[in-house]
């Protein structure tokens, strides 16, 4: 069994949540001091690089502060910025569709209208009759009195 | 050589930024001028270290002070001004990670960063050409590094390793719990460490 620190433990003694003993193996003993440096000189210089190369890079002065405060911000969401370009897809292809399916419904409307109209037309046809249709060739074979032609057929 | 982070003297505006009687614009917006002045360059190395790139790092930190004056009254001090400035550059990368996700076809990055050159902004300058080549080559290890972790624990690395953060200001900054910011940041040190031996 290794008396050196685990990797956990070394992870743990980077953190600083190590037990006092740890901690102290990790100063004492050299193996477990360069396995710590491994990890603190690279994060280090990195930390230090990164806040040189921040420092350097522009910063914006009060007018320019003053500027973009003042700006309005298009939303930053790409979702949110195709949103508008959707809706008038939608419109534009929407419009169309449904003054098509309004047509639709009118002309439908309008025919069912007139298979109405046609069927009460035919109902008061059917209505009108003094025989009933299927008398109707036979009544024909029946001779008119003559009083009937003469009178008009009403008495 | 490791530099203080509050070391130099922190913008004294806050209980004027705070107040929300302040009503004259003017006045505000130079007081904000100097949180802009003082904090800029904290927000752009988190975001840039975050994002990898350069022009969506200047907008997002532009995005987050915009956020921020919008929302100065949100701010109670509760927390200091920088963790409330880090939170919502926090959210701002959040935000665009998860867009990015849906740009899944955008593989090429158009400003990106090049850590390669990072060790050149270092100060001192006497260093030797092979010393300089031993500080590139660190930075391009944590860079990629950091590069494998997962956004979370990507952010509390660099808020603890870089920004120095302790773990409760991590946790206000993140909108995580401390226990979680304990899990994440113990696993990416791990990760991280893992991949620095790799390449050595």
């Amino acid at each position: 069994m290794s008396n050196h620190l685990s990797q956990d433990q070394i992870a743990m003694c980077i953190l600083g949540r190590s037990t006092p003993e740890e901690e102290r193996h990790g100063r004492e003993c050299p193996e477990c001091r360069v396995e710590l440096a491994r990890f603190q000189q690279p994060v280090s210089t990195f930390r230090e690089a990164m806040q040189d190369w921040s420092d350097r890079e522009y910063v914006p002065r009060s007018p320019e502060v003053a500027v973009f405060l003042g700006k309005s911000r298009r939303p930053s969401n790409p979702v949110w910025r195709w949103a508008p370009a959707a809706m008038a897809v939608l419109i534009l292809t929407g419009i169309p569709i449904y003054q098509q399916q309004m047509n639709l419904q009118r002309i439908e409307a309008e025919e069912a209208a007139r298979q109405d109209a046609l069927l009460m037309a035919a109902v008061s046809v059917h209505l009108s009759r003094t025989t009933p249709a299927p008398m109707e060739p036979i009544m024909a074979l029946i001779p008119v009195p003559e009083s009937d032609i003469q009178s008009g057929g009403t008495q | 050589m490791k530099r203080p982070l509050y070391g130099c003297m922190e913008p004294t505006i806050t209980s004027g930024f705070i107040a929300t009687g302040v009503e004259n614009p003017v006045t505000e917006i130079q007081d904000f001028d100097r949180v802009v002045q003082f904090y800029w360059p904290r927000i752009l190395r988190f975001v840039a270290a975050s994002v990898r790139d350069r022009d969506v790092a200047e907008t997002l930190t532009q995005d987050c002070f915009w956020n921020a004056y919008r929302n100065r009254k949100a701010f109670r001090g509760d927390s200091s001004l920088h963790t409330w400035l880090m939170r919502i550059a926090v959210n701002s990368v959040r935000k665009f990670a998860r867009n990015r996700r849906l740009q899944f076809w955008r593989q090429a990055e158009r400003s990106a960063l090049d850590a390669a050159t990072l060790g050149d902004w270092l100060p001192d300058r006497r260093m030797t050409q092979e010393a300089r080549a031993v500080v590139n080559e660190q930075v391009q290890e944590v860079w990629d590094a950091t590069a494998g972790l997962s956004d979370r624990q990507r952010t509390v690395f660099l808020l603890r390793f870089m920004e120095e953060m302790t773990i409760r200001e991590i946790a206000e900054a993140s909108g995580l719990t401390e226990n979680a910011v304990n899990v994440h940041l113990f696993r990416a040190v791990r990760a991280v460490r893992s991949r620095l031996g790799k390449s050595q």
